[in-house]
């Protein structure tokens, strides 16, 4: 497993390691911008999959792929960070216990 | 030498992670984030994907990261650190766990699958851009409106609620 | 090995070059500013009394002061975001050189040497990449500081660079399509061409509006006035570094510079073609070289003993005024552009240049154009400091207003009118 070249394997497990990384940081925080975070943590490590395979084929598709995730990635920061921003207006927190009712 | 550097940037890579999601505050967080994902850009790199890694540092280091970071900086520290407590987490965690133990288990037992050699022009900004701008270009247009709908939304979600006549002026 | 030897050459050539107009920057920014406000500037440090070369010593000075002050740090601050900020802000500035190109490539023999560091496929691209990095020094530094002037003025400079970095990127990417290419050093063998027969074919000239937009987005991400809400003396004490001292400071301060350097030394290799000599191109300078190098050793000649003429007569003429060491200064350096001036006549004479031989003549054209490329940099550079004490400060809805509802539409527009008249013009 670790021997000299670094092969398909070993960006897989790396990828893995980060995903449960940020798997657990959703988990375990009630901070709403840390949970966020997390979960763009979570998408790196799936970046570096499809880019580890894309090597691994040879082929450029995978690039694509991840420039459309970097645009959702974008789109998604924008507008969770805005609900957030009028969320802690409301209720002055952004612990995500706090926020109970849909309609507030 | 590349192993070296394999090592060198995933184990920063994992190590910034864990910080990220142990540090209290959120801005803390936020610049460990920063310096994980410089990591990642990275092993992009050592992908061949160039022109991803740049824009792994441009898109999500450089733009995201700094949006997060201005929230944040908005928002205020919490006072205290609280944990999930929620009935379920033992559930989640344990499955979690599991999950991890199966992947790293499979990965660990495939035999090595090393990387086919290939051209130079792999990664690079042409080779990426025809792919995107010809065989993808619908999907990409539609992004477009993704990104379009997205600045639509955060601009009405996080507007000023308009308390008078004339005192929304000026603010978007 | 050679690569590596030649890759670390070029690393250094690069660091000195950036230190060394660094401290010329700060010189000038000083003289310059004295020179708009009338007054006299800095001539007070000198070495052995004797030599103050018009202020220059001061910036020698002034480092040795700041690495001998007491390194104080806060009680309050985040000990390692605090430690860490002026070292990110120094390291971003000078990476961003990596993909700028001084020279033509050289020949040794059947090897070629591009001169720049990196050869990167992403070129430009790069450089807005390590553009919105340069945010987080000021935010880490603001914030770490735990001190709310530095605070307010860490987040002034996020919005701030988040604004200006779509007119920079819309900027470049209308660059782009005119040159078809994201390499630096390709835009700048494009810009050796004649447009119309007459003019350099210049990224200022194919792109006017591109390159008032570029320059001023570069005025706004480095932080420079018009745009230096970050630092605003008058209204945030002196911004995101007032917690700093000593060498850290001093860190803040040269980084400015450097990024200003680096900024400049962007703008001359898109818009102004680099390392060109305008109407000269590599082939032209390297067949006439040896009569370009013999006629501007003779011009070196006749200026070095103009100035020599010239500073003997002051120093006849103001001896015995000051009635110290002070005044044999002008006696010295007469004295050094005497032995210059002798130094190329003696070039002329003895080593008759006209005919260098091919490899001679390259290296000739190389030096000239790392020259060009090295002017064009100062000039931008002094172009910065004339911009600071020319203009006074935005306010903030100002720069907001600015960046949002003129450049970016104007921005716009000029991407998607450059797009229509490169695709109508193939």
């Amino acid at each position: 497993m670790f021997d000299a070249s670094v092969g398909l394997n070993h960006y897989l497990l790396l990828s893995v390691l980060l995903f449960v990384i940020g798997v657990a940081g959703v988990i375990f925080r009630r901070n709403a911008i840390i949970m966020f975070m997390s979960i763009e943590l979570m998408l790196t490590s799936v970046n570096l999959t499809i880019l580890a395979y894309s090597r691994y084929l040879g082929d450029h598709t995978g690039h694509v792929l991840v420039l459309f995730v970097f645009a959702v990635a974008a789109a998604e920061a924008a507008v969770g960070l805005a609900i957030l921003v009028e969320l802690f207006r409301k209720r002055d927190t952004v612990d995500v216990d706090r926020f109970r009712q849909l309609m507030e | 030498m590349e192993a070296l550097f394999f090592y060198l940037f995933g184990g920063l890579a994992v190590i910034t992670a864990l910080v990220t999601i142990t540090r209290r505050d959120a801005v803390t967080s936020a610049f460990w984030l920063i310096a994980c994902f410089l990591n990642v850009a990275a092993l992009f790199a050592m992908l061949s994907a160039q022109f991803i890694a740049v824009m792994q540092i441009l898109i999500y280091a450089g733009a995201i990261m700094v949006f997060f970071l201005f929230v944040t900086m908005f928002l205020g520290e919490p006072r205290r650190v609280r944990l999930n407590r929620g009935r379920a987490i033992p559930l989640i965690s344990t499955v979690t766990v599991l999950l991890l133990a199966y992947l790293l288990m499979r990965i660990t037992n495939t035999q090595h699958r090393g990387f086919p050699s290939i051209s130079d022009s792999y990664g690079s900004v042409a080779m990426v851009s025809r792919k995107l701008l010809v065989d993808y270009v619908f999907l990409f247009e539609v992004t477009g409106l993704l990104l379009l709908v997205a600045v639509i939304g955060a601009v009405y979600v996080a507007r000023k609620p308009r308390t008078g006549v004339g005192e929304g002026e000026g603010h978007v | 090995m050679a690569e590596i030897a030649w890759a670390l050459g070029k690393i250094l050539f690069m660091l000195v070059f950036v230190f060394t107009v660094l401290v010329v920057m700060i010189w000038g920014e000083r003289k310059g500013s004295a020179f708009i406000q009338d007054r006299i500037g800095p001539n007070r440090a000198s070495i052995g009394g004797v030599i103050r070369l018009g202020g220059l010593v001061h910036p020698v000075a002034d480092v040795l002061k700041l690495l001998f002050k007491e390194d104080l740090v806060p009680g309050a601050v985040n000990r390692f975001f605090y430690t860490m900020a002026p070292f990110v802000v120094m390291v971003i500035a000078l990476v961003t050189f990596a993909v700028l190109p001084f020279g033509d490539a050289i020949y040794l023999g059947d090897k070629v040497i591009p001169l720049r560091i990196a050869d990167l496929d992403v070129g430009i691209l790069y450089l807005l990449a390590i553009t919105s990095l340069s945010v987080y020094g000021i935010v880490l530094a603001g914030w770490a500081s735990n001190n709310k002037y530095t605070f307010l003025g860490g987040i002034r400079s996020t919005a701030q660079m988040i604004s200006y970095e779509i007119n920079m990127g819309l900027a470049v990417l209308a660059l782009l399509l005119v040159y078809g290419s994201t390499r630096v050093d390709a835009m700048v063998v494009e810009q050796g061409q004649l447009l119309f027969g007459f003019l350099p074919r210049w990224g200022v000239f194919l792109q006017p509006l591109g390159f008032v937009l570029f320059l001023t987005s570069v005025f706004a991400e480095t932080n420079r006035t018009p745009f230096d809400l970050a630092e605003g003396e008058s209204e945030l004490v002196s911004g995101y570094n007032i917690e700093y001292s000593s060498m850290k400071f001093a860190l803040f301060f040269m980084a400015e510079y450097a990024s200003m350097i680096v900024a400049a030394g962007f703008i001359s290799s898109l818009y102004f073609g680099g390392w060109q000599v305008p109407w000269l191109d590599t082939i032209t300078l390297r067949e006439h070289a040896g009569t370009f190098l013999g006629v501007s050793l003779w011009v070196g000649a006749v200026f070095n003993l103009l100035f020599a003429a010239l500073l003997w007569k002051r120093y006849r003429r103001e001896r015995g005024l000051l009635g110290d060491r002070r005044e044999l200064e002008p006696l010295v350096l007469g004295i050094v552009f005497f032995i210059l001036a002798l130094v190329c006549l003696g070039a002329v004479v003895i080593a008759s240049p006209w005919n260098l031989g091919e490899q001679g003549a390259a290296h000739f054209a190389t030096v000239v154009q790392v020259l060009s490329f090295i002017l064009k940099t100062l000039f931008f550079s002094w172009l910065f400091i004339w911009v600071r004490w020319t203009l006074p400060r935005f306010r903030y809805d100002q720069l907001m207003k600015l960046g949002w509802q003129l450049m970016l539409p104007l921005g716009l527009l000029n991407f998607f009118v450059t797009a229509a008249v490169v695709l109508l013009a193939r």
